[in-house]
């Protein structure tokens, strides 16, 4: 049993790595433009495909794919802002929110255009295939890989927001965006930058995604951005510790319940994530470590 | 120092400020009063770049910088300290200061602490502190030094005054009149004329959207029926 319930918590540790990774890049962006940006789980769909080219039809070597995906998603990233959202600022917030909408729907049928609306087998380099037993836990060295990196992503995140000179103008910008352009900085900047660090991110996940369930499909990022911000509102909207914490709450429901309840509650996981949902929205509707906004 | 020309102000249809001309020469101050929504505020927004005119012109230091966005204005000096405050409450102190320089590139940014520090002893104690902690007063303080971090050629002061008990408001006012003589230019908005009268070089009155009377506040402020009329008493 306990071995059990340690096997659960690394399952779910995995899990919630990836959905931490993909709260924290939604979150910079709504604490700034107040948006929720659906299209941010498109991001990890567009990931695992650049994998996928770069690694089993390119056969490119591992270290050069993350380079490119990471570029790629940087780029993609500042296009989405360029292209899609910046002509929309000082508008009404609900027009940004429909618009990634739209951008998720873009994203997803031009994938399934491009690849096709099958899911393709992922698979990894092999030092990625390992399988380890310690003490009848069992767990291969993708996890090691999603737990390590996503751990030194988020520390690495957390110095740039409270120490760099740009992490701290972005905060300032969350909280003030016209007080901020007083002080000279240069929001649009601050924004664009918000975007690539989140999509860049976005697309690692989605190599850890692919490399976890074997598989990857045109329309895999849509439950994960639904997640993200399940993760988001869990945490507390806005706050940047709050998002990952929530992505590591929603990790653990998620492979708890599935892992002590009978085997054909399975199919219910998500319903887990979403009552989980409720009951935050119910119990405490600022979230875990969210404040109450400003009025 | 900056000259304003027939600047047209509107937020959509409705005007906020007609026909609009002034000038603030260097290192004087100079006040702006007025009713509430005289269109004071709207015009420190104009000045720093926030607002865009309709039309008419801004000059400062002889170039037109009408069409200069609010970040390149604050590379040149003009620096706003906003009405209530806006300081960066999630921020500590020091960051609230270092976003105030963040525009420079020199490395005279220790020294600038230093001075600011002298001025406010208060903040140099709560450096570290989130700047929502502070009082009231302290804020202003603050608001004032993260302004002073960006290296102003002219000072916009939106009523430094607004929602402080009265010894407050003295010191700061001390202050600013401390910042003007080190050769700082200042532009206020203010209310409390009592407070400004023997400290500014001269006044403007706005009046709905226009200016009504200039000069020197001696002569612009020896009527009652002036203040009465402008001013509300």
């Amino acid at each position: 049993m306990l071995i059990y319930t340690a096997q659960q918590i690394v399952n779910g540790l995995v899990l919630g790595s990836m959905y931490a990774l993909l709260a924290l890049g939604m979150t910079v962006v709504y604490g700034i433009l107040r948006l929720v940006n659906f299209a941010h789980g498109g991001l990890i769909t567009i990931g695992a495909f650049i994998f996928f080219y770069t690694l089993s039809v390119l056969k490119l070597h591992f270290i050069l794919t993350l380079v490119i995906a990471l570029l790629l998603g940087a780029a993609i990233g500042f296009l989405l802002d360029f292209v899609a959202y910046r002509k929309l600022r000082g508008g009404p917030e609900v027009a940004l929110l429909i618009t990634s909408l739209g951008v998720y729907i873009f994203i997803e049928n031009t994938t399934k255009l491009l690849a096709s609306p099958q899911p393709y087998a992922f698979r990894p380099p092999a030092l990625f295939l390992q399988r380890f037993a310690l003490k009848g836990i069992v767990f291969s060295s993708t996890d090691i890989f999603i737990i390590l990196s996503a751990l030194s992503i988020m520390a690495a995140f957390t110095m740039f927001i409270k120490r760099s000179r740009l992490g701290i103008a972005m905060r300032a910008t969350a909280e003030r965006i016209e007080t901020a352009r007083l002080m000279g900085i240069d929001v649009n900047k601050v924004i664009v930058t918000a975007f690539m660090l989140g999509s860049a991110i976005a697309a690692i996940t989605g190599f850890m995604w692919g490399a976890k369930y074997g598989q990857i499909s045109y329309d895999m990022g849509f439950m994960a951005g639904v997640k993200a911000f399940v993760a988001i509102v869990v945490g507390g909207v806005g706050s940047i510790p709050g998002a990952m914490v929530g992505g590591y709450l929603l990790g653990f429901t998620e492979t708890l319940m599935v892992g002590t309840l009978p085997p054909g509650f399975a199919e219910y996981r998500d319903a887990f994530v979403f009552t989980l949902l409720l009951l935050v929205l119910l119990l405490r509707p600022i979230g875990l470590m969210g404040r109450k906004e400003a009025l | 120092m900056l000259v304003v020309n027939n600047v047209h102000v509107a937020y959509g249809k409705i005007p906020a400020v007609t026909n609009l001309s002034f000038a603030v020469d260097e290192g004087q101050i100079v006040a702006l009063v007025g009713a509430n929504g005289a269109g004071k505020s709207t015009v420190l927004k104009t000045v720093v770049g926030v607002v865009k005119p309709l039309s008419g012109k801004i000059f400062f230091s002889e170039n037109d910088i009408t069409s200069w966005g609010p970040e390149r204005r604050v590379r040149a000096g003009i620096v706003l300290v906003p009405e209530g405050r806006q300081i960066f409450t999630t921020l500590s102190v020091y960051e609230n200061l270092l976003l105030g320089a963040y525009h420079r590139r020199d490395h005279k940014l220790r020294h600038d602490f230093e001075q600011i520090y002298n001025l406010f002893p208060i903040l140099k104690e709560r450096a570290q502190q989130t700047a929502g902690t502070l009082s009231g007063g302290e804020q202003q303080m603050l608001a004032l030094g993260r302004a002073l971090m960006a290296n102003p050629r002219l000072l916009l002061l939106d009523e430094p005054s607004l929602g402080l008990a009265p010894l407050v408001v003295r010191d700061i006012y001390k202050t600013i009149t401390e910042i003007c003589q080190t050769g700082i230019t200042v532009l206020l908005v203010e209310q409390n004329i009592n407070m400004i009268i023997h400290l500014v070089n001269y006044v403007y009155v706005m009046q709905t959207g226009e200016i009504k009377l200039h000069g020197p506040p001696q002569e612009v402020f020896k009527s009652e029926d002036i203040k009465q009329a402008y001013l509300g008493g």
